[in-house]
């Protein structure tokens, strides 16, 4: 009985939550990451689809890219504004 | 207890407290979109106020609370909220006229905390949650943001350098206009309900309205349009820091720092840990002069923020502690009428002093160099 008392006292609330600054650190660095790759490869894709110099497969790849990663960009920006909703 | 003067006073000190808010934060969704240009700066930050609008009306989940998990909320009075928001809303106004970001919600943490110790001891305050939920998020915040921001920068510049001009301009225009708006929004929804809570919890230790009641309109829309108002005249001088003090930003730059922003202070809300947009922001874009070879970052302007960074919860606590003293001494209503007096009279002479040497709409994009507010300090080194 003591030593059962003694193991739940024994157990502090952490001073910092290391679990969840972990997770934000990571979770931060993958998608920050990983926005700004799907807005870079938005503004190649844009930039092969109006290049007059590029064939027809590369231009309309191009729009193809773009429409895909706007795509991408639009998810991550609905992801965000529920995460407002959310925490509000 | 009913105190419809100090009421009064609280009152008209939270809604002064947000429009401060408002203006001091301005910089940290739209400075970078000014900066570069991707914005006119009086339509960045008019689009910005309307955003900071939409957000404090889009979730109204608003707890009673200040300090919560911070402070002792039984020792939470009307004389309490009042100090503290007078030793934020010196801290803000100070920190605006000598042209540094710093946390809105920082100081006032830091001002309820000082009261707090005067009214009821250092027992009155939960230093656990000081450290947890103010000084260790205080620390890292910019250190996330400057390493996701500066690992941003290298990407985007060396995905983005075979590119057409006009098309890559049309992008990270847009990109950035995104980024900001989202910014803005947040912030209306986040700080606007921290005084719209501020307001409730007074009402309710004032007795007008009771514990379980639900925050009144007029709250609702009178915070709503003080940190509307407060974004939309725009506090230039911080604009103007963060988007050309600590370093020059590009457009790549600028994207790179307002995403970072972004998802740094999304990703943490998402996890239910409070991080503040300020040294997020201010990480951001400081990262990417750090990610950008031969631009360099002033920092000794990022050290004096730093420095003012460290001693917000000190000295806002030092003010709050001194207002709530004032008030224990020269009575409730008097001694608020005369804090009231001395906040309103400090307020007044630092907008006149900025006056001075005004930063504005029509000057906050001039190179650092030009001797603008304080910079000149800065325009040596």
């Amino acid at each position: 009985m003591i030593a059962k008392v003694a193991a739940t006292q024994a157990v502090p609330t952490p001073f910092v939550d290391w679990n969840t600054l972990g997770k934000v650190i990571g979770v931060s660095l993958a998608a920050g990451i990983g926005l700004i790759l799907i807005v870079s490869l938005s503004i190649i894709s844009y930039d092969w689809a109006k290049r007059s110099s590029s064939g027809v497969s590369v231009r309309v790849a191009g729009w193809v890219l773009t429409v895909v990663s706007l795509a991408g960009i639009a998810s991550a920006l609905i992801w965000g504004l529920l995460t407002i909703l959310k925490k509000g | 207890m009913h105190n419809s003067v100090v009421l009064g006073l609280v009152i008209l000190l939270a809604i002064a407290f947000d429009f401060t808010n408002g203006f001091h934060d301005t910089a940290n969704s739209v400075a970078p979109t000014i900066a570069t240009k991707a914005l006119p700066p009086r339509i960045a930050v008019g689009l910005s106020a309307i955003l900071n609008l939409v957000g404090a009306f889009l979730s109204l989940k608003i707890a009673a609370t200040i300090a919560s998990g911070i402070v002792d909320q039984t020792h939470v009075t009307l004389a309490v909220v009042f100090a503290g928001l007078a030793g934020a809303i010196c801290w803000n106004l100070t920190t605006w006229y000598f042209t540094l970001p710093s946390s809105s919600s920082h100081a006032l943490i830091g001002g309820v905390i000082g009261a707090t110790i005067a009214s009821a001891g250092s027992a009155g305050v939960l230093w656990h949650g000081v450290v947890s939920k103010v000084v260790v998020p205080g620390v890292l915040a910019p250190l996330i943001a400057l390493v996701l921001a500066g690992i941003a920068t290298r990407i985007c510049r060396g995905l983005l350098a075979g590119t057409g001009v006009q098309e890559r301009g049309i992008g990270l225009r847009i990109a950035q206009i995104g980024a900001s708006s989202l910014q803005s929004i947040a912030h209306g929804t986040n700080d606007a309900q921290k005084t719209m809570g501020v307001l409730t919890l007074a009402l309710i230790a004032n007795g007008t309205i009771a514990t379980d009641s639900t925050t009144p309109s007029w709250v609702v829309i009178t915070c709503a349009v003080a940190m509307g108002l407060g974004t939309f005249i725009g506090g230039w001088r911080i604009i103007r820091t963060m988007g050309h003090g600590f370093t020059e930003l590009d457009p790549v730059a600028g994207l790179s720092a307002q995403l970072s922003s972004s998802v740094t202070i999304l990703t943490s809300s998402h996890f239910g840990l409070s991080l503040s947009t300020t040294y997020v922001a201010t990480g951001s874009v400081i990262g990417t002069g750090v990610a950008t070879k031969g631009r360099a970052v002033r920092w000794g302007l990022a050290g004096r923020a730093g420095i003012a960074w460290l001693i917000t919860l000190p000295v806002a606590g030092l003010v709050g502690a001194l207002a709530y003293g004032v008030e224990a001494l020269l009575g409730a209503t008097f001694g608020a009428i005369v804090l009231g007096s001395v906040v309103a009279l400090y307020s007044g002479s630092l907008f006149w002093l900025a006056s001075r040497s005004p930063v504005t709409s029509s000057n906050v994009n001039e190179p650092w160099s030009t001797e603008l507010g304080l910079e000149q300090v800065e325009a040596g080194a």
